[in-house]
């Protein structure tokens, strides 16, 4: 609900941060539990979009969100630019560490968006719904170990910790 | 009151603090949206070599830049898609940010966002 003074591009984003930020809490509770690794992997990927699409949103206009799914990816690349995000990040006045940190996690930022069962269709991998892989064979979510993930060293908790400080700088506590 | 120990100091000092109280409701003269342009177009090359080119989409309120790369996806709904940032009065950028990246073969054809005007207005800020 918007305020009298309060655009509808201000609303918007602040309604999709919060629910990116429900459903990152919940992809942090997931991946610590035995669950299949799919449904982590699922409420990280809504995570990202819900916070790429809530930086879509233009805070003076009244525009409505665009009916896609926003980019992940060039999200986490036009934030470069931000040295306010890089202070919150915890990178003071360390740009080039910061710039590292953020070519590190691009493939990892890309592999996110891409997973999206938009993208994916029904011949990818995705962590929501059934695929057929290039010898024919019908897999379930469940039964996909998303190695990229799982295996993916340090580079998952960085991204965690880019999301988290993200939503943690532009949302008031819980 | 912080703004009148502002008061005497060039249009762009007061600028700059008024982005930094409200975010948004600053405005500044076309020479200085376009040399803010330029510098923000110059450090995303810097950072980013597979950017080619910059194109800067005049406005008093806000730096509107769209990055060429090759380095990206196919766009999937021919819409470009802007992500917005604060002003970061750090750098001299005192305008918020709206900052899109595509693909070299879709420039003029993706749809703009409805406020940014015509692809005829764009101005490469590349140089």
């Amino acid at each position: 609900m918007t305020s009298a003074d309060e655009t509808l591009g201000a609303a918007m984003r602040q309604a999709f941060l919060k629910q990116a930020r429900s459903d990152f809490i919940l992809c942090q509770e997931l991946r610590n539990t035995r669950n299949p690794t799919c449904h982590w992997v699922h409420y990280l990927q809504m995570a990202t979009e819900k916070l790429a699409r809530a930086y879509e949103m233009d805070i003076t206009s009244n525009r409505r969100p665009a009916k896609t799914h926003a980019a992940f990816a060039s999200f986490v690349r036009t934030s470069l630019q931000s040295s306010a995000w890089q202070k919150s990040l915890g990178y003071g006045n360390c740009t080039a560490r910061y710039k590292a940190l953020l070519k590190r996690l691009r493939p990892l930022a890309e592999l996110t968006e891409k997973i999206a069962p938009s993208f994916a269709g029904f011949d990818r991998p995705n962590p929501e719904y059934p695929w057929q892989d290039s010898g024919s064979r019908v897999i379930a979510p469940v039964e996909h170990h998303f190695s990229d993930f799982t295996t993916a060293g340090p580079l998952v908790p960085e991204l965690f910790h880019l999301v988290k400080c993200i939503l943690d700088r532009d949302l008031p506590p819980l | 009151m912080k703004l009148a120990r502002l008061h005497g100091k060039k249009p762009s000092d007061r600028l700059s603090f008024m982005s930094r109280i409200n975010g948004i409701k600053g405005e500044a003269s076309p020479k200085s949206v376009e040399r803010q342009a330029r510098l923000l177009a110059r450090a995303s090359r810097k950072v980013d070599r597979s950017i080619k080119h910059v194109l800067w989409f005049p406005s008093k309120k806000q730096i509107r830049l769209v990055e060429i790369t090759g380095d990206i996806p196919s766009n999937a709904d021919g819409h470009v898609h802007a992500y917005h940032f604060p002003a970061d009065p750090e750098k001299e950028l005192d305008l918020p940010m709206a900052i899109a990246l595509i693909r070299p073969e879709e420039k003029g054809r993706l749809r703009l966002p409805s406020t940014w005007g015509s692809w005829r207005k764009a101005v490469d800020v590349s140089g």
